[in-house]
C-alpha cells in the first residue's frame, strides 16, 4: 500500500500512479479526510469537478489481522454539503490493498452521459467505457462484469440512483458471494462517482500475495490474542453471530428509543415481528443462513443470508437500521416485505437509512399510509424508476419533507437519523448533533453505554455525561475507521483491556512502529480536526450542530422525553 | 400481585418469557431471577418498565421486567 491511484476524468480521461508521499502511515477515514482536507475546495459543488472520491482501504486491510476489509469512501457530500467518509465491508478492502494501493482518487468529470469502469489489477489499470453495463442496476451489472473479469475479482458499482446522481445514492462493493450487497451508504457518494463517470471498478489481485507484517511473529502472537477477545466477548462472540445486528430491535424498542412511525413514538407494537430473534428462525426453517461474514476474514459473522418462503435467495439479511427503516419507522411489521425492500436498495443503488427515513417522511405527508406495505415498495420503485417523484424521494428526507411541507424530518446537516430515537436515548442525540458527518449513529455509538452496557453505563434519559461520551467514542471511531477494522471490534475492546492492547500491538508488529493508546487517540482528534476544518470552510457553524428543534418539543412516549442537552453543551464536544 | 418477565435474544431459547408470575413483598429482581433459575451472570441488561434496573431493583405489582444477555449491534 505505497501508491496512489490518481484517476482523472475528462472527455479524456487520464491515470497516473503516484508515490504515497504526504499520505504515508494512515489508512481509511484517515487517508480520505485528509485527502478531502488538503484537496478539495470546501466551497465546490459536490458534483462538480473540483470535488474528488477518494477510495481507500484501512491501514490493516489485505493483512492476515482478523476482521480488516473495511473499505472507507471520501468526497464532499451531496446529501450533506459536509465532508463524508462512508464505510462499508464487502471484499473490496482487502483485495485493493494486496494490488498495494493505499487509495484510489477520482477526479475531474466525465463528459454528461459518458460512463466508463475502471480495471485495476497488479500491473495495469484501465479506464473501459461502460457501454455494456450502462442503465442496469447493481445485481444485474455485476453480473455482467463477473461474466467478462471472473470471479476472483471485487467490484464496486452504482445502480440507476446513482446515475441519476440522487443525493441518496450508494456505491455497491460485492460480497464474498459476488453480489452487490455491502454498501458505502451514507452521504450520496454514489451520485460523485456518477459526476466522475465512473459505474464500475473491477479490482483483481491476481498475482498479489497477503501483505505481510514488518514483524511477523508479533503480529500473529498479537492477532491470535486479538481474535481470542472478539471471540471471549459475549456480543461479538455470541449475540452478532446468532442474531445478526437486528438482535437491537427488542432492546431498543424496549428501551422506549425505537422511532415508529416517523419517529413519533418510542416503541412498535408489532416489534416481534420484525425483531433479530424471528429473523433468525426464520432464515434457518426456509433454508437461508443466520450466521455469516461480509468479508473473508471476518470472525464475527453478523450477517446472514434472507431466502423467500420456497428457500430463493433474495437479499443478505437486513441490517438493524434497515429492518428499522423499512420497518418501525414505516409501520410494517413484515420481514418478507423489508428484506424486498432491501434488495431494491442493493439493487438500485440507495442508502437503507435514507431510504426508510424518507418513506416515513411521505407516509406523515400522506403519499402513503403507516402500515401500507404495498405502498412503500411503490414509492421505493419510484426511485428505481427515476420518475419525477422517485427523484424527490431519492433525494433524501430532508428535501422530501419541504418539498410536502412537513416539519417532522428527523434529519441532521440533511441527512437521515438511523434507528435510535436521540430523546430516550440522549447520548446518541449528542453524536447525530455534532458529528462532522450529519446524522450518523456509527460516528460516535453511544448506544453501547446508554443502553447495551459495553464501556461502563450512562443513564440515557439525563443529559449529564452524554457529552464526555460521545466526544470519547468519536475519536475512537475515528481512529478505528482508519484501520479498516470492522467497527464491532468496539464491543470487545472497550471491555476488555487486553484486547485493546492486542488491537494495538497488531497494528504495531504489521508496520514496525510503536504507538500507544494516546497515540490512537491523537490520531481520532487529528481526523475530527480535519473534517471540522473543512465543514467550517463549508460554512458550517456551531449552529449546524444542532437537532431539529422538535426533538426539544415534541415529547415522545412511553417516557415523554424531549432532548434536553443544551445547545451550549453540545458546543463542548469537540473542546478537548 | 404479578408481572411479566420477558426474555431475549439467547436468554429466550432456555428461559421462555412468563407473562405473569406472582411476587411477593419485598421481590427484587434479583430474587425473582432466582426463582426462575436464571442464572444472574447470563443477564446484562435489566429493564422495568422500560427503565434501566438492576438486580437489586425493587418490584412491584404490575411491573414488565424486560431480561437481556449480552448483546450489541449497530
Amino acid at each position: 500500500m505505497d501508491k496512489i491511484l490518481r484517476v482523472r476524468m475528462s472527455s479524456k480521461p487520464e491515470y497516473s500512479v503516484e508515490e504515497v508521499g504526504d499520505y504515508a502511515g494512515i489508512g481509511g477515514r484517515a487517508l480520505t479526510s485528509k485527502v478531502i482536507f488538503t484537496e478539495v475546495p470546501p466551497l465546490c459543488h459536490p458534483l462538480g469537478p473540483e470535488n474528488k472520491l477518494v477510495i481507500a482501504p484501512g491501514l490493516m486491510s489485505g493483512s492476515a489481522a482478523a476482521i480488516s476489509g473495511r473499505l472507507s469512501v471520501g468526497c464532499k457530500s451531496p446529501l450533506t454539503g459536509t465532508i463524508k467518509e462512508s464505510n462499508a465491508g464487502g471484499q473490496a478492502a482487502q483485495v485493493l490493498a494486496r494490488i498495494g494501493y493505499a487509495a484510489i482518487i477520482l477526479e475531474g468529470e466525465s463528459p454528461e452521459g459518458k460512463l466508463y469502469t475502471l480495471v485495476v489489477k497488479k500491473d495495469s489499470v484501465e479506464i473501459v467505457p461502460a457501454d455494456d453495463i450502462k442503465g442496469l442496476n447493481n445485481y444485474a451489472a455485476v453480473e455482467k462484469l463477473v461474466a467478462k473479469y471472473g470471479d476472483k475479482c471485487a467490484y464496486m458499482s452504482i445502480g440507476t440512483a446513482g446515475e441519476r446522481k440522487m443525493a441518496n445514492s450508494s456505491i455497491a462493493v460485492t460480497d464474498m458471494e459476488l453480489r452487490p450487497t455491502r454498501h458505502c451508504g451514507r452521504g450520496g457518494v454514489g451520485a460523485v462517482m456518477a459526476s466522475k463517470g465512473i459505474k464500475a471498478l473491477v479490482l483483481d489481485d491476481a498475482g498479489c500475495s497477503v501483505r505481510k507484517p514488518v514483524n511477523d511473529e508479533a503480529f500473529k502472537a498479537a492477532n491470535k490474542e486479538f481474535i481470542a477477545g472478539i471471540k471471549k466477548h459475549a456480543v461479538s462472540g455470541q449475540g452478532l453471530p446468532a442474531y445478526g445486528t437486528n438482535v437491537l430491535s427488542n432492546v431498543i424498542n424496549e428501551a422506549g428509543g425505537f422511532p415508529t412511525n416517523n419517529f413519533t413514538k418510542g416503541q412498535f407494537d408489532k416489534v416481534h415481528n420484525i425483531s433479530g430473534e424471528t429473523q433468525a428462525e426464520t432464515e434457518t426453517s426456509r433454508g437461508g443462513l443466520a450466521t455469516h461474514g461480509c468479508h473473508r476474514g471476518c470472525v464475527i459473522q453478523c450477517s446472514g443470508t434472507y431466502v423467500d418462503k420456497e428457500g430463493n435467495y433474495v437479499t443478505k439479511q437486513p441490517e438493524y437500521e434497515t429492518v428499522w427503516a423499512h420497518g418501525a419507522n414505516c409501520g410494517i411489521d413484515d420481514l418478507d416485505a423489508i428484506a424486498r425492500m432491501d434488495r431494491m436498495d442493493d439493487d438500485f443503488g440507495l442508502d437503507t437509512i435514507e431510504m426508510g427515513a424518507t418513506i416515513g417522511v411521505a407516509m406523515e405527508a400522506g403519499l402513503c399510509e403507516f402500515g401500507d406495505v404495498e405502498g412503500a415498495i411503490k414509492l421505493v420503485q419510484e426511485v428505481g424508476d427515476g420518475t419525477p417523484l422517485g427523484r424527490i424521494l431519492g433525494s433524501g428526507a430532508a428535501v422530501t419533507a419541504k418539498t410536502f411541507g412537513i416539519e417532522r424530518a428527523p434529519v441532521v446537516k440533511g441527512q437521515a437519523m438511523p434507528a435510535y430515537d436521540p430523546r430516550p436515548i440522549q447520548g446518541i442525540g449528542v453524536t447525530y448533533a455534532t458529528t462532522p458527518m450529519g446524522a450518523d449513529h456509527t460516528a460516535g455509538y453511544a448506544i453501547a453505554t446508554n443502553i447495551l452496557k459495553v464501556g461502563g453505563f450512562v443513564d440515557p434519559l439525563k443529559p449529564q455525561g452524554q457529552i464526555e461520551l460521545s466526544r470519547n467514542l468519536q475519536i475512537a471511531t475515528a481512529a478505528i475507521d482508519s484501520t479498516g477494522m470492522c467497527l464491532f471490534i468496539a464491543f470487545p475492546i472497550l471491555d476488555q483491556p487486553e484486547t485493546f492492547n492486542a488491537f494495538v500491538d497488531l497494528i504495531n508488529a504489521f508496520h514496525g512502529l510503536s504507538l500507544t493508546a494516546d497515540d490512537v487517540t491523537a490520531l481520532g482528534k487529528n481526523i475530527l480536526t480535519w473534517e471540522r476544518e473543512f465543514n467550517k470552510r463549508a460554512g458550517f457553524t456551531k449552529e449546524h450542530d444542532r437537532l431539529p428543534m422538535y426533538f426539544k418539543r415534541e415529547r415522545l412516549a412511553p417516557h415523554d422525553a424531549i432532548f434536553d442537552v443544551t445547545d451550549e453543551e453540545l458546543d463542548q464536544v469537540f473542546n478537548w | 400481585m404479578t408481572v411479566e418477565v420477558k426474555t431475549f435474544a439467547t436468554l429466550r431459547t432456555l428461559y421462555p418469557s412468563v407473562p405473569e408470575i406472582g411476587i411477593s413483598k419485598g421481590e427484587t429482581v434479583g430474587s425473582l431471577v432466582d426463582r426462575l433459575a436464571i442464572p444472574r451472570e447470563k443477564i446484562t441488561i435489566i429493564f422495568i418498565n422500560n427503565i434501566h434496573g438492576t438486580f437489586e431493583s425493587p418490584l412491584k405489582a404490575g411491573d414488565s421486567i424486560g431480561l437481556f444477555p449480552p448483546i450489541g449491534g449497530g
